[in-house]
This record gives C-alpha cells, structure tokens and sequence, in this order.
C-alpha cells in the first residue's frame, strides 16, 4: 500500500516543484519590474524617480487618494500631439488654459486673470497671474504663452492647425502681459482657447527635437504625472505650488475599467470614488447603496440620426422630415436610455445655455404628419409598402457601430418605421470599420452617432454642416451642402463678439432644424457616482471632471 | 541517420511557416477595414489632421516600404511604438503584460490540468459509480458555464457582497505610490489573482478530466491491464504505474494546444476582472487597428507555440520511432 502512493506522489512532487519554481520566477520577476516600475520613456522614468524622493517623505503626513475610473484609456499624454478625449482629460488636470470656462459655459478667467479685446475683435490682450509656476519651480510667464503660440504655427499637431493659422501674431509686452492678433475677428478664439489651449512650458520644449512622442509632463496644472502603465492606471500627484490652491488629497489615480460590471463591482466594494457612468446603466443598486451619491450633471452630449443627403431616398428633405416626425423620441429615451437624458430637437446641446436655440423646427412623434409629407413627396402605399412613380420602394438600410446603445436604438427606429409602412435594415459593424464607411467614405444610407459638444459651438457647426467639409474624411458625413448655412457658418467665424456669433448660431441651429440632415434623438446626461468625497461644482461638458471640482472635493469622514 | 533527416526535416518545415507567419502577420492587419486614426475622431479632426496623425504613424509611406521596415525592425527586436499607447514602444507593452498573463493563465492550466488528471482517472476507474456520475455532470456544468457569467457571479459574491478579494487589477494601487515589502506584495497579487484564477481553473477543469477520463477508460480495455490484474497487481499500483503514463498522453497534446492560450489570455476573464494581460492587449489592438502592437504581440504568440510544436514533434521522433519515416 505505502509503496503503491510513492507511484504517484514521485510525479507529484516533482510537478509541485516545478509549478512552484515557475510561479517563483514569474512572480520574482514581476516584483522586479514593480520595484522600478517604468513610465513609457526615459523621460518620464526619470521624471517618476525623482517625485518618488519628494513624495516618499510627505506620504508620512497625508496619504488621501482619490481613486477615479475611465472606461477608455488615454493615447497620447502630450499636451500638443494629443489624440483623443480621453487624453485632453488628464493632460487638462497637468497643463493649464490662458481661459477656464464658468458653471455657464462662457469663458473665466485661468491662466489669464482677465483680458481686453480691441473693438474690432481682432486683438486679444491677456494679463497673466503672477503666482503661476511650473511644476520644476520656473515662473509661468507671457515667454510660455507666446513661445506655445508659436509652437502651433510651427508644427503639424492634429488639433491646433484652426487655431494656428488664426492667430497672426503674439507680442510679449511684459512678464506677464502677452498680446495676440488674429488674422480676423473671431469672437470663439476664448472659448476654443479654454478648450484646448493648454500652455507649456518654453524652457523645457524649446530644445525638444521631436515633439511628437515628447514625454515629458512639466506642466503648471493642480496635478502634477507621476505613472502610467497602459491599460491598467494612471498616477497623478496634488501639486501643492498650485496658484489656484491645492487639492484636499494627495493622490489621483485613474484606473482603467474594461468593462461596466468590473466599475460597479469596484464601486460597490468600495474602493473607487468618482466615475462617470454611460447613460442606460441600471442605477438600482448603486441608489440603495447610502455611500454612494449619484450626481447627475448636465451634458453636451448630443444622439442623432444622420442621413446622407446625397443619395435616394434622403436627397429629399420631405423624406427626411417625414422619418422625423415618425419617430417616437419620447420612446428611445425610455428604453434605451432608461430616461437618463432630455428629448432633442436642436443640434446644439441646452447645456450650453448661451448657444441653445429653442425656437427649432419641433419635429413631436406625429405619424399623421409623417404620411402627409410622404405622399407630398411622390409616394404611396402600395401591400403595405411606400413606392415612388418610379416604383422605388421607400426601404433603405441602417448602419450602426455594434456595440451599446446603437443596438437598440436602431431596433426601436427599425419597429417605429414599420409601423407606417418603411422598410429598415439594420446593418451593424465593428466600430473602427463603421467610422471608416460613415466619416471616411460616407457610403451609406442612414447611421446613428453622438457627438460631444465643445464650448465654442462652431467647432462642431463648422465641421458638421459647412459643405467644404464633405469630402473624404470630412465630418459633414451627411454630404449636406446648404448655401444659407455656409454662408451663416463664415459668418459666424468672423463675428466680432460673442453676442454675434450667437446670432449666427441661433440661425444655424434653425435652418439645420428645418433641413433636417441629422434628425435629433437625444440630449445625454452625464452620471456620476461619487463615494469617499463630498462638495463638487459640476460644468457643462466637463461635468465632475474640470479642475474646480478636484480642488474643491473634501474627503468625507469615516 | 534517419533521427538526424527527420529533425532536419521538422525545422525545414518551422522555417517555412515562419516566413509564412511573419507575411500574413503584416499583412492581416492592413486587411481589416478601418484605419488606426478612425478611433480618434471627434468633431475637432479635420481631415488633415486625420492625415498628420497617419504620417506620425508611419503609415502614408509606400505598402512595401512599411514591409521592410516591419522585418527589419521583427530582427532587431523591435517592434515599433503602440498606435493606441501612443508613444509606448510595443516592446515595452508586452513586457508588462506577458509576464502577468503568463503568471494567470500558466497557473490555471497546470494547476487545472493536474486536477484534471486525477479526478478524471478516479472518476474512469470508478465509472458509472456515483462519485464518476457526479465528476462527470460537474465538469459538464463548468465546461457549459460562460466563464465571463461564471467570473461575474464570483465577483459579485466574494468582491462586491462579502468583499473578501479585490475586485480589479493585478495588485492594489497603493503600491505604486507607497512602497512595501516583499511578503504583504505578493499576498496582495495573490488576492487580486485568486478569483479570475479560480474563474479561468474552473473552465479548463471540466474539459481535462473528461479527457482523462475518456482516455483512462480505453486503457483500461487493454490486454495488458488485464493480465496485470490477473497477476494478482493491486489496483492502485496498475492504475497509478501503469494507467496513469499511457492514459497521459492525450492530455499532453491537450496541454501543448493550450499553449497558446497560455500566452495569449483569456480575454473575457480578463475583462471582468480588469485584469490587463496579453488577451485584452490584442483584443484592444484589433479595435484600434494598433498594428505594431497586434505584430509584435502576435510574432512572440506564433513564434511560441511554433517552437513548442517543434519540441513536441522532436519529442515525438525520440519516443516513437515509427514517426522517422
């Protein structure tokens, strides 16, 4: 018998030790490679070794963190060569704007403590805090300002050719006072600064080479970068030199969530505090949950229907008005969006108050209207089904990213459609391969997207609607080529003041309405679980997530 | 002679589906629809932009002239810089990576795999008892069960509900930024691993001891079992001896096709847990079209299990003579 076991334990043993020596070494490894846990770079491996002596010293007196989500990753940290939104939310937290927004949407003091702006509109004078220093201890001074002015006309960053070839020229009349020409009026130039127009620092980018995969994150911003490892966590560190006061917490970690379950788990178990949920998600167990606040902040977000505009049967707009009025909006935002979110009918979000037109062709659910306008356009039931003289069927197809909520959106459309008679189908591809059908060649029919809104609007007017923006690649993917609206879109970006500009918008926002090239489904809602921290200040866009509220959240007790 | 022709033959043969690899791992890719810059776009991305970050990319050159680069760079060990951890070199990410992946899913599969040994040539010797009956529907059961349903219920109930294990990443956060020691280190991996091991062990288990247990049962059929039966053996020691090494082998061509899996996730136990190995890398890249990561991640994917066939056909040429010819 004692014989017999020795048989099996000889394989058995001698497998634990191997199994156990593998674990070993892997796990070694892995230790090692946490002990010095590296950045993307050099750079910013060195830029790490060196905040880990300051913050191993002060870790002592405070160690609050603030353990935040993303559900997607940033790309690019680089506050010129940035690539997604994702990126301009962490580097924003870094790097500082001449002009921050208010709780309306218009533009704040940041950077800049105030500013003039000659009457033609076209000079804008900013004068500078005093108090502003880089994160390595150097002044923030009007040299920063003009030398990242510059840097925009000088290389070829994705975001910044607009507000390159915008300005003409940056005068650095003192430490602190910087002067910029536009090449025309344009009254958005502040809110498109408050956007994107992070500043850096000119001591340190002056003698970079490549600017392009540059890591280095000096930045003058309420946080300063401590680590990334992709995929898993981003590290920021309270700033404490902060001109505009420092966080009430010491660190800021932004885990990568893959997926929305594993953010509720983790938000239930309470070790994350602050993350923006998609709209649709069941909120039900996290409302019996009394740690954790569910704020709900106004968003920019705006869902709509596009059609291309080009091509049968949508090259008619009595068509598009007529799929307009047959759709229940009402409905969508119940189901698929669980009434997280307002019904639309402008193409400009009302979160943003000062933009917002309501006065917009209402297209309410109205299926009697809908028939009206569709047998004003040549057509008429024939076994059910809407036909043309030229016995075209009024049956087209939709194509939808595959993921939530475009699944069921499309499948609520397909049923409302049918109920008066127009055939739909739903076509559903991955993602990357729909963006390359609906914005790179725009062959299709009919498509559902969101869109989240800037501050200034006519950085979405302009690309969305003007016809020059048609073409391969172009974001007016619904082709829609209307001479008012170009000529209204060029006006807009020459007016003197914002008052005018909101003039022009006011008119775009009508006629889009009236043309119907996108047809408006929904105004999102931006939601915000919080646990662990109280007192926040949402802002249109940002929500929870702008510098205002880092500084101002206190970490509850218990 | 013939041992030396064979094994020159096999490598011959690992050479060729290595060009061959190394084509198609350039070139799938660029096959898919989409290109990397798609993911990025928002109401702020011109066209021209949309080109700029393509020319960053490397990608406005020539077809042929990316090809060279590709191979040039695949023999220096280098594979480029990751499109979606942009500028993080590839080399970088799966350096990260591999070692967690490997870290999991190596340990679930042995782990599973000798588990699944036993029981299933305990479950073959006592077959039709009722213990076999009730191995056998439990394995069915774990083998049917979604691992990514099976993962969530684990989560919510030991995570989320008794809050005994961490419900996301590899180690906690608090790591990074406060240093610690050794021990508390690795029993924090080890909270973070326990549950998507457990998830990953629970699939893997049901499908080896049915395996094994398939396997036993026609060992035990054979002539020899019988006569060392009859020779008076005790049971422990032929089943043990002898059952145990012949009824094995199955499960060692099992255990080698698995390692590929090994290496590259598994990509819904990992997206459950938040758990960032090999499997969601790839699986991101191909959203992103990430190309130099989706290369480099699957040249070091085919190059290894490329190699381990190698060895396993070597093996075979000393084991089985028959096969040299």
């Amino acid at each position: 018998m004692r014989k017999n076991r020795l048989g099996l334990s000889n394989i058995a043993k001698s497998l634990i030790v191997i199994i156990i020596i593998i674990i070993a070494i892997i796990g070694g490894y892995i230790f090692i490679k946490n002990q010095n846990h590296t950045s993307p770079s050099s750079s910013t491996t060195s830029l790490f070794s060196t905040s880990n002596t300051t913050y191993s010293v002060s870790s002592i007196s405070s160690n609050i963190t603030l353990t935040a989500g993303f559900f997607e990753d940033v790309t690019s940290l680089n506050p010129v060569n940035w690539f997604t939104i994702s990126d301009l939310d962490v580097l924003q937290l870094i790097y500082n704007t001449l002009v921050e927004v208010n709780s309306t949407g218009l533009p704040a003091p940041g950077l800049a403590q105030r500013w003039t702006i000659s009457d033609n509109g076209s000079i804008y004078t900013f004068y500078l805090v005093h108090n502003a220093t880089w994160q390595d201890g150097y002044p923030v001074t009007a040299q920063d300002v003009a030398f990242t002015f510059e840097y925009w006309k000088k290389y070829h960053f994705p975001y910044y050719a607009a507000l390159a070839a915008l300005i003409k020229n940056v005068t650095v009349i003192n430490n602190y006072t910087v002067e910029v020409q536009l090449t025309h009026p344009y009254a958005g130039f502040l809110l498109e600064l408050a956007d994107i127009g992070m500043i850096i620092p000119k001591h340190i980018w002056q003698n970079v080479t490549n600017p392009y995969n540059y890591t280095n994150l000096i930045g003058d911003g309420p946080f300063e970068f401590v680590s990334r490892t992709p995929g898993v966590d981003i590290v920021l560190k309270a700033n404490p030199n902060y001109f505009g006061g420092k966080p009430h917490f010491e660190y800021l970690v932004i885990k990568i969530f893959n997926s929305v379950d594993s953010a509720l788990a983790a938000l239930q178990s309470g070790t994350l505090n602050l993350i923006e949920l998609p709209e649709g998600t069941n909120l039900q167990p996290l409302l019996s949950n009394p740690s954790i606040h569910i704020v709900t902040t106004p968003s920019t977000m705006i869902y709509y229907i596009s059609m291309n505009t080009q091509t049968f049967p949508f090259n008619n707009t009595l068509i598009r008005q007529a799929i307009a009025y047959a759709i229940n909006k009402t409905q969508i935002l119940q189901l698929a969006f669980l009434d997280q979110g307002s019904v639309a009918n402008s193409v400009i979000s009302p979160s943003l108050q000062y933009w917002y037109n309501p006065d917009v062709m209402n297209y309410s659910y109205n299926t009697s209207e809908a028939i009206k306008l569709l047998e004003e356009a040549g057509f008429h039931l024939e076994k059910g089904v809407w036909v043309n003289s030229q016995g075209q069927q009024l049956s087209f197809t939709l194509l939808i990213p595959n993921e939530a909520p475009w699944i069921e959106i499309a499948t609520i459309i397909k049923q409302q459609l049918s109920q008066i008679g127009i055939i739909v189908n739903i076509q559903s591809v991955d993602p990357t391969t729909w963006e390359s059908i609906v914005i790179g060649t725009h062959n299709y029919q009919m498509t559902l997207g969101a869109w989240r809104l800037y501050f200034d609007p006519m950085l979405f007017l302009e690309p969305s609607f003007d016809s020059n923006e048609s073409g391969p690649n172009g974001l007016d993917f619904s082709m829609f080529n209307n001479a008012t609206v170009n000529l209204l879109i060029q006006k807009a970006l020459q007016s003197s003041s914002l008052s005018i500009e909101r003039y022009y918008v006011y008119q775009i926002q009508y006629v889009v309405s009236q043309q119907v090239p996108w047809i408006m489904l929904v105004y999102g809602q931006d939601i915000w679980a919080v646990q662990g921290f109280t007192n926040w200040q949402p802002v249109p866009r940002y929500g929870l997530w702008y510098y205002t509220t880092f500084i101002n959240l206190i970490p509850s007790k218990g | 002679m013939a041992f030396k022709g064979y094994v020159v033959q096999r490598v011959l043969f690992f050479t060729y589906s290595f060009i061959i690899l190394l084509l198609l791992n350039f070139l799938i890719p660029r096959f898919m629809p989409g290109n990397p810059v798609s993911r990025f776009v928002n109401p702020l991305m011109s066209p021209q932009a949309q080109h700029q970050i393509l020319e960053q990319f490397g990608l406005t050159k020539p077809i042929y002239i990316q090809f060279i680069l590709y191979v040039k760079n695949i023999f220096t060990g280098n594979f480029g810089i990751s499109f979606l951890y942009y500028p993080t070199p590839v080399i970088d990410l799966i350096e990260q990576r591999l070692p967690w992946t490997l870290f999991l899913t190596g340990t679930a599969t042995i782990l599973s795999a000798l588990i699944g040994i036993v029981l299933g040539l305990i479950a073959a010797w006592k077959e039709n008892s009722k213990l076999d009956n009730m191995l056998v529907f439990i394995s069915m059961m774990l083998r049917s069960i979604p691992t990514f349903w099976l993962g969530l219920v684990l989560l919510i109930l030991f995570g989320v509900t008794l809050k005994l294990f961490p419900t996301s990443g590899y180690f906690s956060t608090s790591f990074i930024i406060y240093k610690s020691n050794v021990i508390v280190f690795i029993g924090n991996v080890l909270r973070h691993t326990f549950l998507p091991l457990i998830t990953l062990m629970a699939y893997l288990i049901g499908g080896n001891l049915l395996i094994m247990r398939a396997s036993t049962l026609s060992t035990l059929k054979e002539d020899y079992v019988t006569m060392l039966k009859a020779f008076g053996y005790n049971n422990r020691k032929i089943l043990y001896s002898h059952v145990l090494k012949n009824a094995s082998l199955p499960m060692l061509t099992n255990i080698g096709i698995q390692m590929g899996y090994i290496i590259s996730g598994a990509v819904l136990v990992e997206a459950v847990f938040s758990y960032p190995g090999m499997g969601l890398l790839i699986y991101q890249a191909v959203l992103a079209r990430d190309y130099p990561t989706l290369q480099g991640a699957f040249f070091i994917l085919t190059l290894s299990v490329l190699i381990a066939l190698l060895i396993v056909d070597i093996l075979y040429g000393i084991l089985d003579p028959r096969i040299r010819r």
